[in-house]
């Protein structure tokens, strides 16, 4: 009885004084991206996007007279030094476990990643699946300047990653992914891009497109949206494309490739290393500026498809590991999977090998459909 | 006194649960960074050691009907016996301090931050400790139903994650040879020993005989689900992430998603919680009645009740103070001092009763 | 002549008077039978009999006797023989002692005393006033048969005889209670029923010591297992057709006089989820809706304590635009989640009882006002946030698809202990409220049989039987 009398006393103590670990949930926050740049001094400048709740329009919540987002940004030398420094500003608890987008700054990425990151892994209120995106613009300009359909532009961003129809043109990566492979020499990181879509004028459109390639934590170069497609047919990121293949001067014809397989392999040939690529799928007539009869040309369009992809692979792999010396492709992986020590001898000169490296493409294509038309 | 009684499926759940749970907690940290992709080679060298253990125990609980360990080691080896028996006691004792202490040290950093170690011991001490007075056959019973309840939910989470699971970060296999797999084995060996328990749990059997298979295929379905569980997290993070990581598993059920729900980690942290409190409630149980075996006591439930402040305050003070350092202590004593008792009682045992025989 | 002095008519007559302290509604009539003239005595209680059979049972064939059936010198045997050939009740036997009679003259019936025989004959003249037998309240069905049980003991136990006509149900009556002696019967079937059950059901019953049974609750009270348990480990149900179905399974019912709700043991918390309806819809139509009971049992328990423990500790796991909604919902709300749910929680079961309390027709105006006032203005104003409402409702309504009363009164009751858990340790409080209910069901019993039965210890057979509605073709093949 005695214990029960205790019992009850502590909960109404425990119950009373308020209690541990209790989130105010009125307070909250949600903080829908956060974005990132360099500042003097290896100081980091972070921007948080905070979204003001909204109901959803099928409640009325279209009607709402709110700012949908603020932002607020601060200089700190760690992350959490900035974002205590925004909690002054915001005055709210910041919610971060539902950030949909961290968003790089393309001179930040530049200078570095390593110092900074690692905070993403440790802070347990931090989100693994948010989106990574590398800035061309500062990022904080890119968080202020941005329209999209939706309220929140970082809502609009990540269902684009999240969805499917995206894919062939475009890597996605997520926080979980992107940290690990900072560090790993034998399948470097890459992200997609955004930038402002200038060519229009309107500065405040944001395109999401190529690829930041990273060698080790700095970011050093861009993939277009073709590359980019290659790159995750290498990585086993997709399985689909589109290609546009010129048949003549300022003639074309539009494919869309279903089923790609790809297969990279790495041989070793008298202490010689060489990578094999190997690429199968299926490919459907979408479109042509030229009148074509599928039956007879058909040999000659599948010719002209898998040349033009040879040396589209051909091309992207040379830029990627000779011009930026960046495995992306996880090449370097796929040796350690097959031949671990063989490896392990390589990979502290692992980009100088990269450069030197002899590679075996073949890319077998075959047309499957041509539409409704033949 | 009336003699509780627990069913086989009882008893094969009780074992599950127990083995699942102490893995989920104790295991991922030292095993994964040592051994990375290798490590079913380890657990399953773990589930070998258990077994041998077990054979042993179920001979010599066939040898001695209705006997407990306790009762048994006083038979075979007179008073060395009693004393025997009361290392294997301290050592579940040890066990269920260094088992609280890793729980509530990982629920403070994860579940609920602010809130005080204490409280997590406190609780657990509380839940298993009124699970422990009421008996092994509620225990049992409610094995029951959380076991089916890690079985479902294990099964969910395995499958809502097949997507990102990407199977190429379990090679390369034996990287650098069998060698730390085979030391690696020691990690789960030990934990998994604890199921020494068994040899005070089978009196309470219905019919003992079919202890053995129970027992070697609970182990052998905890260690497959908990070896998913650990090559899963890897296939998600990749070995190099996964072996920094406090808790892998944890990390890996907050990538996970489950329809639209993100974070679905704190279910599973859940799921494993209530296991945790049956597997202390077991230990805890056991440990009472064989003190009170072990001093001829009438009931166990006094000691049920003097044993629970010593669980609510240790394992807080072991944090506290420098004697429970982290690594040297859960990396190697702790293992090795484990396994010697486990393997070391039970061989023990098991020579001295055919001395005890032959002498007849 | 001694002998008739002995038992002089006055003399028995004050003395059964004085002892009911001469009560107003004892009455006596004084007659004289046969050719012979021998003076009688009936003395009944009035209102307990039925005029109209103590008429035609008992006065007339008296009044009108010509010659009495036995020699007027041994009255004993002319007594028994009164009783065996003239009186026409359907019972009639002859006692030894007034303190005897007593309490059959306190059931209903007639004493009849006469000059000179020591022995009193006993008539059984019960007239009970009783209600019709109509639809039970407490369980109403769509399908199914439409008699519910009434205060007579005697017409309830017909009830349940009257679905099973077997030789092997057994009717013990016992009686209970020092003042109230109130008429308890036990039934089963005898090849079905354990007979160590039905010992043990006796002996619980035998051992209550209490001054009055008003209701069948007072014996549920006291012959429950571990009656500290807030879980009730004995069935009630108002139903003949649900207590028939419980015979047939081997269980023991017990039936209380003045009560229309009949007791069953053993009875596990499965029991509690299943209603006899179940096993008159059709097996697809049955299983699913006692699965939306299971759902319906978890979500009375567990919805607003995972709420508040969800959103106070946990709010990551609410999906992004859920949380986005709540947070929308609940700006300017002046109370913190967990008080606003209990001050809901309160406000409905305030409501509920209030309606329960009040009279039919203003019933219904209790709920218009408490949807209104408190679903709508409440919202409008600011005070309350809508998630919140809606989770109450849902509770509330979940709660109503448990069929047994007790059980669900237990669960609201615990749903308030699951919630200040909750508020106190978030998710991980609920787990251990969760567990400690789990090991406190799987710690009590009821008659033998564990309370979490089927499910733990796991019984393959009763376990599908517990989740499907087996359909009675299955169940028929089987037999053959």
């Amino acid at each position: 009885m005695k214990a029960v009398k205790a019992g009850i006393c502590l909960m109404a103590i425990m119950l009373i004084s308020g209690c541990w670990g209790q989130i105010n949930f009125d307070q909250l926050t949600v903080v829908s991206a956060i974005g990132l740049d360099p500042d003097k001094n290896g100081m980091v400048r972070v921007t948080v996007q905070l979204s003001n709740p909204t109901l959803p329009v099928a409640a009325g919540g279209g009607s709402q007279q709110r700012r949908p987002f603020v932002n607020y940004d601060a200089v700190g030398i760690t992350i959490q030094e900035a974002i205590e420094r925004i909690q002054h500003q915001a005055k709210k608890s910041l919610f971060f476990p539902q950030t949909k987008i961290v968003l790089i700054g393309e001179r930040l990425a530049r200078r570095g990643l390593d110092d900074h990151l690692d905070y993403f892994w440790r802070e347990m209120n931090q989100n693994l699946n948010s989106y990574v995106l590398v800035s061309r613009m500062p990022a904080r300009l890119a968080l202020d300047t941005a329209m999209e359909l939706e309220a929140v532009p970082a809502d609009e961003w990540r269902k684009y990653l999240e969805g499917d129809w995206k894919r062939p043109l475009q890597v996605d990566i997520q926080m979980y992914q992107f940290l690990p492979r900072l560090n790993q020499i034998g399948h470097q990181a890459v992200s997609p891009g955004i930038g402002p879509f200038n060519k229009s004028g309107k500065s405040e459109i944001m395109e999401i497109g190529d690829t930041a390639v990273f060698k080790n934590d700095r970011m050093v170069g861009w993939l277009s949206g073709e590359e980019s497609q290659i790159v995750n047919w290498l990585t086993d990121a997709s399985h689909s494309g589109s290609i546009h293949t010129d048949l003549a001067k300022e003639e074309s014809v539009s494919f869309s490739l279903h089923s790609i397989r790809a297969q990279v392999t790495p041989v070793l040939r008298n202490g010689q290393l060489s990578m094999k690529v190997r690429v199968k799928g299926e490919a459907e007539v979408l479109t042509a500026t030229v009148p074509l009869h599928y039956i007879l040309e058909n040999a000659m369009l599948r010719d002209v498809l898998n040349q033009q992809l040879e040396s589209a692979v051909e091309e992207t792999i040379d830029k990627v590991f000779r011009q930026y010396g960046s495995d992306v492709i996880g090449f370097g992986e796929a040796l350690h999977r097959s031949m671990p020590a063989e490896w392990r001898k390589r990979k502290i000169n692992w980009e100088k090998e990269l450069r030197s490296l002899d590679t075996d493409i073949s890319v077998s294509f075959r047309i499957r459909k041509s539409g409704l038309l033949h | 006194m009336h003699k509780q009684q627990i069913s086989e499926s009882q008893f094969f759940f009780i074992i599950f649960v127990s083995i699942a749970s102490l893995t989920f907690f104790s295991v991922p940290s030292q095993l994964i960074p040592m051994v990375k992709q290798d490590l079913w080679l380890s657990m399953s060298l773990g589930t070998a050691i258990d077994a041998i253990v077990a054979l042993l125990l179920y001979r010599l609980g066939l040898k001695y009907p209705g006997k407990s360990l306790v009762q048994y080691s006083r038979a075979i080896l007179g008073p060395a016996g009693n004393l025997l028996s009361l290392v294997v006691l301290l050592f579940f004792f040890a066990v269920c301090v260094t088992a609280i202490w890793i729980y509530s040290d990982f629920l403070s950093s994860s579940l609920l931050p602010d809130t005080p170690l204490v409280a997590f011991s406190g609780t657990l001490t509380l839940c298993s400790g009124w699970a422990a007075s009421k008996g092994i056959e509620s225990i049992a019973r409610l094995s029951q139903i959380l076991g089916t309840i890690i079985l479902i939910s294990t099964f969910i989470l395995f499958a809502t994650s097949i997507p990102v699971v990407e199977l190429r970060h379990l090679l390369p296999q034996f990287e650098n040879g069998v060698g730390p797999a085979v030391i690696g084995a020691m990690y789960p060996g030990s934990w998994f020993g604890i199921c020494i328990l068994m040899g005070m749990l089978m009196p309470h059997l219905s019919r003992p005989r079919k202890t053995l298979k129970l027992k070697v295929s609970a182990v052998l379905l905890g260690a497959l689900v908990m070896t998913g569980y650990l090559l899963y997290s890897i296939a998600v993070m990749g070995a190099h992430m996964a072996s920094q990581m406090e808790n892998p598993i944890f990390v890996f059920t907050r990538i996970t998603r489950l329809l639209i729900f993100e974070r679905i980690e704190v279910l599973t942290l859940l799921v494993f919680i209530s296991g945790s409190f049956i597997t202390y409630a077991t230990l805890y149980y056991v440990m009472a009645q064989g003190f009170s075996e072990l001093f001829r006591t009438k009931s166990y439930k006094p000691w049920v009740y003097a044993l629970s402040p010593l669980f609510v305050v240790l394992p807080v003070l072991t944090v506290t103070q420098k004697f429970g350092q982290w690594p040297p202590y859960l990396d190697f004593w702790f293992p090795v001092v484990a396994l010697s008792i486990e393997g070391g009682v039970a061989s023990l045992l098991y020579v001295g009763s055919f001395f005890r025989k032959t002498k007849r | 002549m001694t002998k008739r002095q002995l038992y002089a008519l006055s003399q028995r007559k004050r003395d059964i008077e004085l002892r009911l302290g001469e009560s107003s509604d004892l009455v006596a009539r004084e007659c004289r039978i046969g050719q012979e003239s021998i003076p009688a005595l009936l003395m009944w209680i009035d209102n307990l009999v039925d005029k109209r059979t103590l008429q035609l049972t008992t006065l007339s064939p008296l009044l009108s006797l010509s010659a009495l059936p036995s020699l007027p010198d041994e009255p004993p045997e002319c007594l028994e023989e009164l009783c065996r050939s003239v009186i026409s009740a359907p019972e009639a036997k002859v006692v030894g002692t007034a303190d005897e009679a007593v309490p059959l003259l306190m059931c209903g019936w007639t004493l009849l005393f006469l000059e000179g025989a020591s022995g009193i004959a006993v008539i059984q003249t019960q007239g009970l006033e009783t209600r019709g037998i109509e639809e039970a309240p407490s369980s109403t069905v769509v399908r199914g048969p439409r008699d519910g049980f009434v205060e007579s003991l005697d017409v309830n136990v017909s009830l349940v005889r009257r679905r099973i006509r077997s030789e092997s149900v057994r009717v013990d009556k016992l009686v209970v209670g020092s003042v109230s002696h109130t008429h308890v019967a036990i039934l089963y079937i005898h090849d079905r029923a354990k007979p160590e059950m039905v010992e043990e059901v006796r002996k619980r019953i035998g051992k209550v010591s209490i001054d009055g049974v008003l209701e069948s609750q007072y014996i549920e009270e006291l012959i429950k297992d571990s009656p500290r348990s807030f879980f009730p480990t004995v069935y009630s149900t108002e139903r003949p057709d649900d207590v028939a179905g419980i015979l047939m399974e081997g269980r023991v019912a017990i039936l209380v006089d003045g009560s229309p709700f009949a007791l069953a043991l053993p009875c596990t918390l499965a029991h509690l989820l299943k209603t006899t309806e179940d096993l008159y819809l059709a097996y697809p139509v049955a299983t699913f809706i006692r699965w939306l009971r299971y759902v319906g049992f978890m979500m009375n328990l567990l919805l607003p304590s995972v709420y508040v423990g969800t959103l106070t500790f946990h709010p990551e796991m609410v999906p992004p635009q859920l949380l986005s909604s709540i947070l929308t919902a609940r700006e300017g709300v002046p109370f913190p989640v967990l008080m606003e749910t209990l001050l809901m929680e309160l406000t409905f079961e305030v409501l509920r009882e209030a309606s329960v309390r009040m009279p039919r027709s203003i019933g219904s105006a209790i709920s218009i006002v408490g949807a209104l006032v408190i679903g709508e203005s409440a919202v409008q104003a600011g005070i309350i946030s809508s998630p919140a409402i809606i989770v109450v409702a849902a509770t509330a309504i979940a709660s109503f698809t448990i069929p047994s009363i007790s059980l669900s009164g237990t669960v609201r009751i615990l749903r308030f202990g699951m919630v200040l858990l909750a508020s106190m340790f978030g998710l991980y409080g609920i787990m251990i409220g969760l567990f400690l209910l789990g090991i406190h069901l799987s710690s009590i019993k009821s008659l033998g049989m564990p309370y979490l039965a089927p499910f733990a210890p796991f019984r393959k057979k009763e376990f599908l039987r517990m989740m499907f509605r087996i359909p009675w073709f299955v169940l028929n093949k089987n037999r053959k």
